[in-house]
């Protein structure tokens, strides 16, 4: 593999109207509900009220940022600790990756944690990283990770950060146009990767984005 | 045969550094290039080839001199070999055809390379004739003779350069794919082909380059793949008694409708080897995984993610034993077009299949206990 496939964020020769693309992997413990989320921010459904699909582990969604259109390549992966070490062959080459962890299950958010840790040793300093406490819905009553400690944490690390629900919707596309606006910004500016966050509630899902 | 074995069913293991490149750039390393990348297998590879191709060289000439040679470990071994030829006084042809053999020569692999050639030719042909088809609905008949040219012409040009290593060839092939893709964004005689065409145009070139120089670099005698596929067959026939249960897959294998679910999935990836096509090996890899979603969703009447998709997938993989397994992923990676293999569904479920074989070959799978005899 020569140098130049490694990090082919836009299609070789492409010309400036051509459909940029981004790979987004997405990570965290099984069950902390990834293809929820990318089910919700690509057709906008909660798998439980749609029993017509197969399920998906690869989705793609184009939007429109900034004038420019980007087409996401959504890579779920699979979860479980013993295919742990397996994840590099997915995350290789992705313009951002998703670390998703419930945030009723504080062994989830330790598994997040290690994987910003191994992403940051791994990737390219410009990969768009993000932390994600699904199933804010719950949280009223099941709450185990607060959300002061993940937002410390993710200030400290540079992520963006954002508690959202699968289920409710709750700041899903927000937190994806975020990531949009990142990948097609850093053409412009390529070191800027200060900690962004997005913190859940009214606020956030009736502005848009705010990068 | 198992009782003595403790139960335990979280075993799986593969360690992450067996993923990395022995040289700890970061990127992955792989059993065909001795655990390094492929930057770094050259890097560290090629000194030592040149080295040989120089030694060999001389030594035609027959003015070898072992002072002469640059490479040490050539050297001390060419002072040993001299040592034992003066004790011996064995003839020189026979040291020369033994350095032959440390070389792996191609020369006895024609045969079969010219039988296959034969065999394939009608595939040759057929994909010859969609793409000359193809470049006859071009408008502009100038650009269908340029392409047709360009593509014609590196065919030869890898033809006329058979000998040379995989890595060599891979990399003449992706240089292609890049010159190809540049010029038809910006050469004059390009500019009235729509983006679409452009990427049919790759497509086309991709299929019939590959088609046409199957033979000479799939599984090629130069590489280590025979061997490869060899050991990874066996693996995955010693692995037979692994159930879906054992793998934590929620198939339900006892269901007549998923069991032919099942099937066509196995069909799928064991007909990939019988594909000449990046693209058409890279298409059974996809229907196969639609197949396994149609099996989950069956099985736990629910829609499945990669949580339970890669599971399922290595179970398959076991099921099936596909045939040059490690020489189809090989040849994927060395030869398809990047784009294919970093975006898009199949390259998602390909990399899921690399991922599978990667488990499959590095973990100990126990056998579990066997809880009771009597019941």
């Amino acid at each position: 593999m020569s140098n130049s496939r490694r990090n082919s964020g836009t299609r070789p020769g492409a010309a400036g109207g051509r459909i940029q693309q981004a790979k987004l992997v997405l990570l965290g413990d099984q069950g902390v509900g990834k293809s929820s989320l990318a089910l919700r921010f690509v057709r906008g459904q909660f798998p439980e009220h749609s029993e017509a699909t197969v399920g998906a582990a690869f989705l793609t969604q184009t939007i429109l940022v900034q004038g420019q259109s980007l087409k996401f390549d959504i890579w779920d992966t699979a979860g479980q600790e013993r295919y742990h070490s397996l994840a590099p062959m997915y995350y290789r080459g992705a313009q951002a990756a998703v670390v998703v962890y419930d945030i009723n299950n504080a062994n989830t958010f330790n598994r997040a944690i290690s994987w910003v840790r191994e992403l940051r040793q791994q990737t390219a300093v410009n990969t768009v990283i993000v932390l994600a406490g699904n199933k804010a819905d719950l949280a009223s009553e099941h709450r185990a990770v607060p959300t002061e400690d993940a937002r410390v944490f993710a200030e400290e690390t540079g992520l963006i950060f954002a508690e959202c629900s699968a289920k409710s919707g709750l700041a899903v596309n927000e937190m994806f146009m975020m990531i949009a606006h990142k990948i097609v910004g850093k053409h412009a500016s390529p070191n800027s990767s200060q900690g962004v966050q997005l913190t859940g509630g009214e606020e956030a899902s009736s502005s848009g984005c705010k990068c | 045969m198992s009782a003595v074995v403790p139960h335990k069913k979280k075993s799986f293991h593969l360690d992450e550094a067996d993923l990395l490149c022995k040289n700890g750039c970061g990127f992955y390393g792989n059993i065909a290039w001795e655990g390094f990348c492929s930057k770094c297998y050259r890097e560290v590879y090629q000194p030592a080839k040149q080295a040989q191709i120089q030694h060999d060289a001389l030594r035609k000439s027959g003015q070898y001199s072992p002072t002469a040679n640059n490479a040490p470990e050539l050297a001390d071994e060419q002072a040993a070999l001299s040592k034992l030829e003066k004790q011996k006084v064995q003839p020189a042809s026979k040291q020369s055809s033994a350095f032959k053999f440390l070389k792996k020569s191609p020369t006895k692999e024609i045969k079969p390379v010219i039988q296959e050639l034969r065999r394939g030719s009608t595939e040759s042909q057929k994909i010859g004739g969609e793409f000359a088809e193809f470049l006859k609905s071009l408008k502009k008949k100038s650009a269908a003779v340029e392409i047709s040219k360009m593509v014609r012409e590196f065919v030869d040009r890898v033809q006329q350069n058979q000998h040379l290593n995989i890595d060599d060839l891979s990399e003449m092939v992706q240089e292609f794919y890049g010159t190809l893709e540049d010029q038809l964004n910006g050469y004059p005689v390009f500019k009235d082909l729509s983006s679409e065409t452009i990427d049919k145009v790759m497509d086309f070139a991709e299929s019939y380059i590959l088609t046409r120089l199957y033979p000479y670099i799939f599984c090629s005698p130069t590489t280590l793949d025979e061997e490869r596929d060899l050991a990874l067959q066996n693996r995955i026939r010693s692995l037979h008694w692994v159930t879906a249960l054992q793998l934590d897959t929620v198939i339900n294998d006892d269901d007549p409708a998923i069991r032919h679910e099942l099937d066509s999935a196995i069909t799928d990836i064991i007909e990939m080897d019988s594909k000449r096509s990046s693209q058409d090996k890279l298409q059974h890899i996809v229907s196969c995984s639609k197949h396994i979603f149609e099996v989950l969703q069956q099985s736990k009447q629910g829609p499945a993610s990669a949580d339970e998709f890669l599971p399922a997938l290595i179970y398959i993989v076991l099921k099936a034993n596909p045939p040059l397994l490690h020489s189809n992923i090989q040849f994927i990676t060395r030869f398809a077009n990047p784009n294919r293999l970093m975006s898009g569904e199949a390259g998602y479920y390909f990399t899921n299949l690399c991922c599978a074989v990667s488990f499959i070959e590095g973990t100990i799978f126990r056998i579990p206990k066997i809880k009771s005899l009597k019941t």
